[in-house]
Parts: structure tokens; C-alpha cells; sequence
């Protein structure tokens, strides 16, 4: 005989006690679909400047983002409480026994839980989201588009639904009660996250070169996609931006995987393993390891943030072995349901305990040589370099769209300010990256800090400069490295010379000229003043000037000393947003902000950057006058700064072949350090404010020695 | 036929059912007894398809029952521990029921619901330990299984209840193909019902005998007889299995046919001589202590 399981009767007999699921449901639904359609209409239609064409796109894409992402909230929750209340049966050997005595195969019993889950998320879902397209339809929203929106949205959730479903379901027919069920699920749901903070957290505090504003590799992988829910998420991420193939694929697969396993887990599970903490002990040993471990490393880096530096070590051995004993101990009470069982298993124990003193060696030497790692040239597809620590601008790369609106990427990891040509990157900026790589490796091992803050240090100034390499297999590794001037002249140099750096840290000097607004200029003399004011036709001259000088300028010219900076005010028009007020073009309009340095080889610049009368070098400056305040490294601070005047002529002649004003300051120049440089220009009052700094390779003699004098640390010489 | 082969099950450290073989016949009523913990309810969830065993198997009719519907259909399991869908009525449950067992009977149902006094409508989790056992019987005719497998059934049946069924029972027996097989601790409660009791003890099956057939072999006597040489010539002619004396008064339970024992005594001309009722469980305590048992340890 058949059973009749599908049959309508036994739907309706056995829905009895489960129909609050559905009513949940539907509620979830409608907060995530109707009421978003009716709150987001409302607000997009309080706008007067709003046009209908605008409404409908926007209601385009909040069936594409919105939609999607809290309906897939609901979903989530649908995907819980369906797998829960379907298979919670298991845990109970009394009703696992009334179950599976019915004349009625194990898959059948699944596959008809399955779909009783679908059942009671699909209806309310299907109702609710009909709703939403009809208040959208009443709105004067409606088209084919939303309706093909809708059934691909929902065809998606249903995808996710199942996936987060046959996890809950896999959870609970690997677990025999509540507890382990209850920190399985959670363990599915916070374990990857947790890990990849952890795994960040170790890399930060023993990896010199770690970025920890950006995940990559596994930690990456671990914070974005380690669990249903995070991969979930990702993909309604991917789905939004309309690039969502691949990954599709990916979810498939991946339920089908969690459905296979759920379906052989419940299949395989034994009737009267009910009660037991893990049905299959094989699994119950690998979770183990998987919790003691990271609690082992975990409760370790808490004892070692605990203390003062010098002691650190000794405190975070201690919490290493103590997370390691405390975690195994709970996960043996917990499998054995028993306090007395703290010490089980202690062959476990020991190697659970050789396991984290590898990880813990593996961080503390570097064992997998993480801070001296660079991808070979070959493998390199292009690069992206955070300049915003060194030179003070955090310009993106702007671009020109067909209607002649603008758009700007300010993100320094957009895809479109990558440093790359068709070899990848050149040989110059590779030799000038492997030196960086190679200084900050030996600066980890001798533990000198690569605080983001921290402009000077033992060595001198240095810079932080974040790198992403892209990969052409398509991985993503991000590094922060200290960089010395030296060493960012050498790679500016590489990069200015080859690649489509120049291009894309200058984009903004292709902006249309009708749309400069002004110009800014700082000189020798420390001000800032704004250029041509009254003269529309000059500005655009000294734009059209620069843009031919930079043209023409060499990777060396570009890293030579600048005699002045601009600063182009553009006014440039971009494609609306629905609260934005337009003009008579279809536009609105926003002020962007573009800076280069002006080198004395930029003859034309120059040229009419004199008409000015600013001064372009210290020798138009008469200067009357430099105070020098000499500090001990480390003792910036404290009262044991010693000042010293120079108002001789021979002394001051010697100074200002060094010194640069500090509003012209450039990353790629080595300054002289532990000195503080004011100079003065007043005849009748010596007042020293304007500061500035001495470049190393040209301050004088009596100068650096005044400074040994005073830092008996420091032996720059 | 339910054939038991070999069958063993073992929970972590503990064998509950160590090498059980066992057939229970057709139209007969099986009494599985035996202490706390001797294996009934493990060989009867194994019988009933809920847990494989670790070796041997289980036929029902020839067919392995683990994972089986053709087979786990004709069989109607009433757990000990019974349990129902929270809020449910008997009649959802039948309902429920229904879809499972073809030949699911909703007129006997509610006749015998009827007759039980049982509310049809009313919710289960409201009913008494002994109504809800009263239910579950009347489901499992209901179902019109081949085989009723109850563990612990008649614990909590008031004694006219237990007429009841065991009436219910003997119908079915008459008129159908229909096999209930009984486990519980306690010797007295299947006496009156059972057609055949297996015997467990520590998981394995000590004995499975056909009660009539072992009440026509075994028998008590009472007797007073003239002088002790006859006693012990009576001794050695006779299988006995117990002898107790109670003054000059001579109790002896041994071996063979009411009319071969009678004989035997008869020939020693006895002052007086009585045949006494044997119970089940007396026939037991024969029975296993020969087998070298305290039947104390076995049954409660």
C-alpha cells in the first residue's frame, strides 16, 4: 500500500499544532514586502522633485536590493522554524519511536517534512508578494519586468530557503538533544565568524604587514561565506549587483551538497540514538577539535592583551593552555552529559594541546612567512595602492559617462583605479615592492611598530601604505607596509613609468574645462591662495598647462621636489538622485576636488604660476630667521627639547638649500627627523610660524650634528 | 509469522538483546515477559521496524521488517511510552492512522469508542494513563493489522478493562488473521491471556513455551502418603521438579500427564490426593529453576 501522506486529509490532520508557522510567516512577509513597497513609495513620492520614470526605476531596484534582502530575513527565519518544528521529533525518543514505527520508509518521512516546510513558507510568501506587486501596480508601478523581478526573487529565495533549511535540518540529525542541537546551530550560524575575527585579530597582533580594514584568503572566506547565513547574504550582495551567475551555481551546489547530507544523515541516523549529545561520534571528534582549538588560541590572545608589553608572552602561554583544558573539559561535559567527565579523553587533550602550540608557534615565528610574502610578477594581474596616509589626498578616479555626466570612485579598491597593464605591473615598481616587502619582514621580526599612526619612528619617517594585489586566478591579497621615502620614491618611480598610474591619479585634470570653478594654489611661502579669480580664461590656460606638463613629465621629474601644489575646483554635473534637485540639463551638479604637485619641470605651469608673484622657491623668500627645536626619539613630549635660533646669514644659506615649506611636504623626500623646523620672514618681530622641514640629503652639517648631539639613540647620519 | 533470527542489540556497553532467536505463530496470543531491562521492549521495537538490529533480523511473513512499509504494515505497534501529536483527538488520530494502514477501520473505530466510553472529540493529552492506553488498543484493532505489538499494555488497565480487551482480542483472533504479542514484567497478568510466553532474561530467551501445552505437562499435587519409603520410591518414579512438605502433607510438581502422575500416586495408596490449579507463574519457577534459575532474579 501507499501511504497517503500527500493527500490533502493528512496535510490538514497533521498541519494541526504547526499553522502558527504560517501565520509567523506571513506576518514576516508582509512587514518584508508590502509594508516595505507602501513605506518606500511613500517616501520616494513625498519628494516633488521626484519624476515617475524616476519612482520606477527605484522601484526597480528595490525589487533587485531592498526586496530581496529583507525578504531574505524571513526567509531565514521561515528556514529555522520549518526545519526545527519538521525535525524536532528526533531528540525525543518517545516520538521518534511513534514515527518511525509507521509503515512508512525514512525518505518518504523526509521528503514529506521537506515539503510540508515549502508548503508553509511558500503560501504566505506568495500571497504577500502578490500584495506588493498589486500596491505597487496601484501606485502606477507595474510592468513585466516587476513581474519577472518577482518570480525570479522568489525562485532565489526558495533556493536560499532550502539551503538554510537542509542545514538546520543536517544540524539536528547530527545531534541527539536540545543542548548540542541549540550550540550546534549556533556554531553554524557565528563559528566561521568568530574564526576569521580570531584568525584577524592574531594576524594584527603578530603579522607586521596584516590590513585589517580588508579580509582576504580564508579570512575572507571564513567572514563572508563561512556559513548558510553569511553565503546567503553574499549572494542576495551579488544578486543586487545584477552578477549573480556564477554564484547561483555555487548556491546550488552547495544545497544540494547540504541537502544530500541532511537526507543520509537523517536516513542513517539510529531510532534510539535519541538522547545522545552526537548521533555519529566521528563528527562529535572533529567538532571537538574545531571548538577547542580556536578557544585554546582565544582565550590565549585575551591573556595576552591582559598585561603590560614585557610580560605578554609568559601571560599568553598560560591563556593557551588554559583555554585548551577549560574548552576541552566543557565539550567532554557537554558530549557526556556528566562534570566528572572534565578530563576525558585526555589523548585528546594532548593533541588538542599540540595543535594550538603549532598555530601558536605558526603566528609567533611566521611560519608561513605571511609578512614577507609577495605574489611573483607573473601572477600579478594588477594592483591598488592606498595613498591617502602619504600624500594626503584621497582623490578616486573619475570618469566621463556617454550622457556627459561624471562618476568618481573613491574607494582606493575600486576595479577601476587598478595599477595595471597588459604585463601586469612593471619590473621597477615589482623590485621597488620586493624591497618593501623584504624591510617590513625584517622590521617584524625586530618588532618595530607599523602603527597606521605612527608617522616616525626608529628608522625615520615612514608611511603606511595599504596594497591590494589582484591576482589574474582572481584572489585578492591585501598588505599594509610602512614605507620609508626612499622606498616610495623607488616604487612611485616604477609606477609613474609604466601601468596607467598617472592616468588614474590625475583623471580628474580630464574633466571638462566649462565645468572648473577655481584653483588653489600653495607656494614657498606657506599660504594658500586662490588663483585667477576674476580671469576664467587664465584658469582654464593653467589647467590645459598642467595637463601638457604632466603629460610630458618623467617618472624622475615626478618624483622631484615640487615648487608649488594646485588644488582644481570642478563643478561637474551627474546623474541625479531621486532627492536631488536637477538643472535645466537633466543634471545635478556637485564641487570635486582634484590636488597635483607642480614640479619646477612643469615649464608652462610655471610659466604662468609666475604671473602670480607667489614664490615658487626658498630663494624668493627672505627669510630672516629659523628656529630649530631638537628632541629625543621618544621624548617629544617631555620638557628636554632644546631650541636653537639661526639668524646667520652663512648658517641660514646653508638651511634653505634644505628646507621645504611644510604645505609642499612630499611623501618620496626624506626629512631630517627629531628636529621640529619654524622660519621667519618678519624683519622688525622674528616670529617663527610657518613651519617646515630640512630634506635630509641637503641639510647642513652643523644642523645634523646639533641633533646627534641632542639624540644619542638616534645615529642618523 | 514474526521469525526472530539471531538477533542481538547493543546500546554503547550494554547488550540488551544478546542472540535472541523466537518465532511467534499465527492466531495466537505471545507473551513476552521478563524482568526490568531483560530486552522486551528493544526486540519488540526491533520487531515493530523502529531499530535495526546489530545482527540477525527480523521477518514478518517472510519479509525483513527494518525500513519495510509492506511489512511494517501489518504490524501495529502500542509503545510503553506512547505519544501523540500534541492537541490531537482519537479522532485526528484515526485520521492520521488512516493514511497509513490501508485497511484502517473507522466504524470499528468509533464503535469501540463508543463502547469504551471514550470521547471522540475530546483531546488526548486531557485523558487518563489507562484511556489513553484503552485508545491505543483500539487504534491498533482499528488499523486491522496482522500483528498488535504491545509493550507494557496492560499496565494501567483497571481489571474490567482488561477483560475487555482480552475479549476484543479473542474476537479478532476468531475472526481474522490477527497475532497480539504482549510484553510485560509481571507473569500474572499475562496468565490468563497468553496462548505462548517467551521468556527473557539479561537479553537472551530462556524459554519459549506454548502455555497449554506446558500446564498439560506439568502438575501440582497434594497428597498424604502411609510411610517415607514411598515418598521416595514416588521420588524416583516421578519427574519432579519441586517437592515441600507441610507436616505429613506432600506437595510435589512434576513432570508428565495429570493421569501418569495420578497414577503413579495412586499406586502407592495414599491417604489422600489432590490435583491443585498450577499458576503461570509456579509453572515458571519449575520451569527455570531446573534450568538452574532463581526465578526470583528473573520476574518481578
Amino acid at each position: 500500500m501507499k501511504s497517503k501522506i500527500y493527500s490533502s486529509d493528512y496535510m490538514k490532520t497533521t498541519s494541526k499544532g504547526q499553522l502558527w508557522i504560517p501565520v509567523l510567516l506571513t506576518l514576516g512577509y508582509m512587514l518584508a514586502f508590502p509594508v516595505m513597497v507602501l513605506l518606500m513609495l511613500g517616501n520616494w513620492f513625498a519628494y516633488e522633485t521626484v519624476t515617475m520614470e524616476q519612482i520606477r526605476k527605484l522601484y526597480e531596484e528595490l525589487w533587485r536590493n531592498g526586496l530581496m534582502s529583507s525578504g531574505f530575513v524571513v526567509t531565514s527565519i521561515a528556514a529555522l522554524l520549518n526545519g526545527i518544528s519538521h525535525f524536532w521529533y528526533l531528540y525525543s525518543s518517545r516520538k521518534t519511536d511513534f514515527y518511525h514505527s509507521l509503515p512508512v520508509k525514512r525518505l518518504k518521512i523526509f521528503w514529506h517534512r521537506t515539503f510540508m516546510g515549502i508548503l508553509y513558507y511558500l503560501i504566505p510568501y506568495a500571497v504577500m508578494e502578490f500584495l506588493a506587486i498589486c500596491i505597487g501596480a496601484m501606485r502606477g508601478c507595474f510592468s513585466l519586468k516587476i513581474m519577472g523581478l518577482s518570480l525570479e526573487m522568489l525562485a532565489m529565495h526558495l533556493i536560499l530557503y532550502l539551503m538554510l533549511y537542509f542545514t538546520v535540518v543536517l544540524v539536528i540529525c547530527v545531534t541527539g538533544n536540545i543542548l548540542m542541537g541549540g550550540l550546534c546551530l549556533a556554531g553554524v550560524i557565528l563559528y566561521s565568524v568568530t574564526l576569521g575575527n580570531l584568525i584577524g585579530y592574531y594576524r594584527m597582533e603578530f603579522y607586521g604587514t596584516f590590513y585589517s580594514n580588508a579580509a582576504c584568503g580564508f579570512e575572507k572566506f571564513l567572514k563572508e561565506y563561512g556559513s548558510p547565513v553569511l553565503f546567503g547574504n553574499a549572494f542576495i550582495v551579488k544578486y543586487g549587483e545584477n552578477d549573480f551567475g556564477d554564484m547561483l551555481l555555487i548556491v546550488l551546489a552547495v544545497t544540494a551538497v547540504l541537502g544530500i547530507l541532511a537526507y543520509m544523515a537523517y536516513i542513517r541516523r539510529p531510532s534510539e540514538s535519541s538522547g545522545k549529545p552526537m548521533i555519529y561520534d566521528w563528527i562529535g571528534v572533529i567538532l571537538k577539535f574545531l571548538v577547542v582549538i580556536p578557544c585554546g588560541l582565544g582565550v590565549g590572545l585575551i591573556f595576552y592583551f591582559l598585561p603590560e608589553r614585557d610580560s605578554r608572552f609568559i601571560w599568553w602561554i598560560f591563556g593557551l593552555i588554559l583555554g585548551t583544558l577549560i574548552a576541552h573539559g566543557c565539550v567532554e561535559i557537554v558530549y557526556q552529559i556528566d562534570f566528572r567527565k572534565f578530563l576525558a579523553k585526555k589523548h585528546h587533550l594532548v593533541l588538542a594541546g599540540i595543535l594550538v602550540a603549532v598555530c601558536a608557534v605558526c603566528y609567533k615565528t611566521d611560519l608561513t612567512h605571511y609578512d614577507s610574502y609577495l605574489p611573483e610578477r607573473e601572477k600579478i594581474a594588477s594592483l591598488h595602492i592606498d595613498f591617502t596616509s602619504a600624500m594626503y589626498d584621497s582623490a578616486g578616479y573619475i570618469y566621463k559617462n556617454e550622457d556627459g555626466s561624471y562618476e568618481t570612485n573613491t574607494s582606493w579598491t575600486d576595479e577601476a583605479v587598478s595599477i595595471t597593464d597588459d604585463q601586469g605591473i612593471n619590473e621597477d615598481t615589482y623590485a621597488a615592492l620586493e624591497k618593501i616587502v623584504s624591510s617590513n619582514s625584517r622590521r617584524a621580526q625586530e618588532g618595530l611598530s607599523s602603527s597606521a599612526d605612527s608617522m616616525l619612528d626608529e628608522e625615520g619617517w615612514r608611511y603606511t601604505m595599504p596594497v591590494k594585489y589582484t591576482l589574474r586566478s582572481g584572489e585578492e591579497i591585501y598588505r599594509r607596509y610602512s614605507v620609508s621615502p626612499v622606498e616610495f620614491s623607488q616604487l612611485l618611480k616604477g609606477l609613474y613609468g609604466g601601468e596607467n598610474f598617472k592616468e588614474n591619479r590625475f583623471s580628474f585634470l580630464e574633466i571638462e574645462n566649462k565645468y572648473l570653478e577655481n584653483i588653489d594654489g600653495s607656494f614657498y611661502d606657506n599660504m594658500n591662495y586662490r588663483l585667477f579669480q576674476e580671469d576664467p580664461k587664465k584658469k582654464e590656460q593653467l589647467l590645459e598647462a598642467v595637463r601638457e606638463d604632466l603629460a610630458a613629465a618623467t617618472p624622475e621629474e615626478m618624483i622631484g621636489e615640487p615648487c608649488a601644489e594646485l588644488s582644481f575646483q570642478f563643478n561637474i554635473p551627474h546623474k541625479p538622485e531621486y532627492y536631488e534637485k536637477t538643472e535645466a540639463d537633466g543634471f545635478a551638479y556637485y564641487f570635486y576636488y582634484g590636488n597635483i604637485k607642480v614640479m619646477p619641470t612643469f615649464k608652462k605651469t610655471v610659466a604662468i604660476l609666475k604671473e602670480t608673484g607667489y614664490p615658487l622657491s626658498i630663494e624668493e623668500l627672505d627669510i630672516k630667521g629659523v628656529a630649530v627645536d631638537y628632541w629625543k626619539s621618544g621624548s617629544k613630549y617631555e620638557n628636554d627639547e632644546v631650541s636653537v635660533e639661526y639668524t646667520d646669514e652663512t648658517e641660514l644659506a646653508e638651511i634653505k638649500k634644505a628646507l621645504v615649506p611644510s604645505l609642499l611636504r612630499c611623501c618620496w623626500l626624506d626629512y631630517v627627523t627629531n628636529l621640529d623646523v619654524t622660519f621667519s620672514t618678519d624683519d622688525e618681530q622674528l616670529q617663527y610660524d610657518n613651519g617646515g622641514y630640512l630634506i635630509r640629503d641637503k641639510a647642513p652639517k652643523f644642523i645634523l650634528e646639533e641633533r646627534l648631539m641632542n639624540d644619542g639613540k638616534n645615529s642618523e647620519t | 509469522m514474526i521469525d526472530v533470527k539471531e538477533c542481538s542489540k547493543t546500546f554503547g556497553d550494554i547488550r540488551a538483546v544478546n542472540c535472541v532467536s523466537l518465532d511467534i505463530g499465527e492466531r495466537e496470543v505471545f507473551g513476552l515477559v521478563g524482568s526490568n531491562g531483560a530486552g522486551k521492549s528493544t526486540l519488540l521495537r526491533m520487531a515493530a521496524g523502529i531499530i535495526k538490529p546489530d545482527e540477525g533480523d527480523i521477518t514478518i511473513d517472510g519479509t525483513s521488517v527494518y525500513e519495510n512499509e509492506e511489512a511494517k504494515e501489518k504490524l501495529f505497534y502500542i509503545s510503553d511510552d506512547s505519544y501523540f501529536p500534541p492537541n490531537f483527538t482519537p479522532d485526528e488520530m484515526a485520521r492520521f492512522y488512516r493514511n497509513y494502514y490501508s485497511k484502517f477501520d473507522m466504524n470499528r473505530f468509533c464503535k469501540m469508542m463508543d463502547e469504551f466510553h471514550l470521547d471522540r472529540r475530546r483531546k488526548i493529552n486531557t485523558f487518563s494513563k489507562g484511556m489513553k492506553k484503552q485508545l491505543l488498543v483500539i487504534l491498533g484493532i482499528s488499523a486491522g493489522t496482522k500483528y498488535l505489538l504491545c509493550d507494557e499494555t496492560f499496565d494501567g488497565l483497571d481489571p474490567v478493562m482488561r477483560q475487555a480487551v482480552k475479549s476484543i482480542f479473542a474476537m479478532e483472533i476468531m475472526n481474522r488473521e490477527f497475532t497480539p504479542v504482549i510484553a510485560s514484567h509481571n507473569l500474572r497478568e499475562l496468565e490468563d491471556i497468553c496462548d505462548h510466553v517467551g521468556l527473557l532474561h539479561q537479553g537472551g530467551i530462556l524459554l519459549s513455551r506454548d502455555l497449554e501445552e506446558m500446564k498439560f505437562h506439568i502438575h501440582k499435587v497434594q497428597c498424604v502418603l502411609s510411610d517415607k519409603t514411598k515418598e521416595k520410591e514416588l521420588e524416583k518414579e516421578l519427574e519432579v521438579l519441586n517437592i515441600q512438605h507441610q507436616g505429613s502433607l506432600l506437595m510435589i510438581t512434576a513432570r508428565g500427564t495429570r493421569m501418569e502422575i495420578m497414577n503413579r500416586i495412586q499406586s502407592k495408596d495414599p491417604l489422600f490426593c489432590e490435583v491443585l490449579p498450577l499458576s503461570l507463574e509456579e509453572i515458571f519457577i519449575s520451569e527455570t529453576e531446573v534450568a538452574g534459575y532463581e526465578i526470583k532474579n528473573l520476574l518481578v
